[in-house]
């Protein structure tokens, strides 16, 4: 079943053709990586979607099955699809417990604590931090704090921008290997966005691939392997 | 020689007034953190309260209590008027933060003109809302006057009020996050309408407020929305960095005891004079704030 469904979406974004024609699917439970060098368009493909970036008339962005073309970001983010945005975005100034509480709007107090439990099972270290100011976290923190408020606000899809920019390899294979098990534990559905194709291979069921604004290759992880574009790509990252 | 007791009256003076300054500076501090703009017409607001509750009261015969909550009410929704009618339609029309404080400015100018028109240049009697001007209350041993005792009240009331709706409530953090990132905010669903109406009301609400309480003492006159006062309570902000509530009431208050000790010591005629160089100084010395505590924490 399709969950996000994206159709001939143009987009210009300072200045620049950030996306041309692109069409894209998510169905419900996958998890689909979006690979592509820097610039490729990318961070704006999510931005589309969350309603930060208004693309050219004429194409398709549906959840559900309902158009999400200009409706308020608030009002997408409260129909269940949580943005994890580049550079994690945590709020430095609010607590880890008040940047995982304003996630939650969507729901009620109560559930917000029982979810918010859960994320303080999962990354134990932000559970003794609390209290903290979020500007303190190291960045592996301040990036499982972001994947967290995402968890908090009980989302049906996850988009993450670029998981592993600034973090160390050890720390990344941590969160990427904890968004799969929270992937098969909770059925929620995850699409990626990555210039650590290797990573990304390991962790999808399908992969489309951005340059320069244009989709040049999708299909399932085992094709996108085999392929010698991919490829290169793919050991580009290696060096 | 000066004496223990005069000191302390001085002290207690200096900080009470230095308190209103300091809501005037919150009222910076909340919409700088929310859109990002000095907004000069929130200057009038002060004003505004003050010949409002005269309005009421003295014109239309209401009860001061009842004078005093329509006239904040009033101010309140003055704060959304300053959105709907004057910072949306700059935005969508491409201002930016200049030509944004130049309305204003023009604004706060248009408000003093009308005033003076309608009520005239001169002062007019304050109604006693808290009490008689001339009545004094004891404050750890000292006669204070009572309307110092009220304004320090009346600020910790509503700062506490205030440190208890941003800290604790969902709103308030909702609010804090928003001024943090208005981008990140709506990611997270919360919708940045209804905070930046908040940071409007609250803004006006307090200035507002600021000027009931400094009625007493500069009387129902113009002066409360021009310069001078104004430019006190944008002073406290910035010793705040803009952004930090609490070092703006510590600013207000610093500038308070100042402009009361060198009435004291030097000259009341020079009192803005002197206040107003340690300002500049200071400023230029420190320009992020000396009060700043919350953009220093990355």
């Amino acid at each position: 079943m399709k969950l996000l469904s994206i159709e001939n979406i143009s987009a210009t974004y300072g200045g620049i053709h950030a996306l041309r024609a692109v069409n894209l699917h998510v169905d419900s439970g996958e998890v689909v990586s979006v690979l592509g060098p820097n610039g490729a368009g990318k961070s704006t493909l999510l931005r589309v979607i969350s309603g930060l970036v208004k693309p050219e008339p004429g194409g398709v962005v549906s959840f559900h099955g309902r158009s999400l073309i200009g409706v308020e970001p608030y009002k997408i983010a409260r129909q269940g699809i949580a943005h994890v945005p580049e550079g994690r975005q945590i709020f430095p100034d609010l607590s880890v417990d008040e940047n995982l509480e304003v996630a939650g709007v969507r729901i009620d107090a109560g559930k917000r604590k029982t979810k918010t439990a859960e994320v303080y099972e999962l990354f134990t270290e932000l559970a003794t931090r609390k209290k903290q100011i979020a500007g303190s976290l190291s960045g592996g923190e301040q990036q499982m704090l972001a994947i967290g408020r995402a968890l908090v606000s009980d989302c049906e899809l996850i988009m993450i921008d670029e998981p592993s920019m600034g973090l160390a390899p050890v720390i990344v294979m941590r969160i990427f290997t904890t968004l799969r098990d929270i992937m098969e534990s909770k059925g929620l559905t995850l699409l990626i966005v990555e210039q650590n194709a290797r990573l990304s291979l390991q962790l999808s069921d399908r992969v489309y691939v951005l340059s320069q604004g244009e989709i040049t290759l999708d299909g399932p992880v085992d094709l996108i392997k085999e392929d010698e574009e991919m490829r290169e790509l793919y050991f580009a990252t290696e060096k | 020689m000066l004496g223990l007791t005069d000191f302390i009256q001085n002290l207690v003076a200096g900080v009470s007034v230095g308190l209103t300054y300091g809501l005037m500076g919150l009222g910076v501090v909340f919409l700088w953190q929310s859109i990002n703009r000095i907004n000069f017409a929130n200057i009038s607001s002060a004003m505004l309260s003050v010949y409002l509750f005269f309005l009421f009261h003295t014109w239309l015969g209401l009860s001061m209590l009842l004078s005093a909550v329509l006239a904040i009410v009033l101010v309140a929704v003055y704060g959304l008027g300053l959105r709907y009618l004057l910072y949306e339609p700059i935005t969508k029309r491409g201002g930016a933060r200049l030509e944004f404080v130049v309305a204003t400015l023009m604004l706060t100018v248009f408000w003093l003109t009308l005033i003076i028109a309608m009520f005239g240049g001169m002062p007019r009697r304050f109604p006693p809302l808290f009490g008689d001007a001339t009545q004094f209350v004891r404050f750890f041993g000292v006669g204070v006057r009572a309307i110092y005792f009220y304004m320090i009240v009346v600020v910790a009331v509503l700062m506490t009020l205030l440190h208890v709706i941003l800290r604790k409530t969902l709103m308030g953090k909702m609010l804090r996050a928003t001024a943090q990132s208005k981008e990140t905010a709506q990611l997270m669903g919360i919708n940045v309408n209804l905070t930046a109406n908040l940071a409007f009301v609250m803004s006006t609400t307090v200035v507002g407020v600021a000027g009931l309480l400094l009625g007493p003492i500069y009387f129902v006159s113009p002066v409360l929305g021009g310069g001078a006062i104004g430019i006190k309570g944008f002073a406290a902000a910035v010793m705040g960095g803009l952004v930090d509530p609490y070092g703006a009431i510590l600013g207000g208050v610093v500038l308070g005891a100042l402009e009361n000790f060198s009435t004291l010591f030097i000259s009341s005629a020079y009192r803005d004079v002197i206040s107003f160089a340690v300002i500049a100084v200071v400023l230029v010395w420190k320009p992020t704030g000396i009060f700043n505590w919350t953009s220093k924490k990355e």
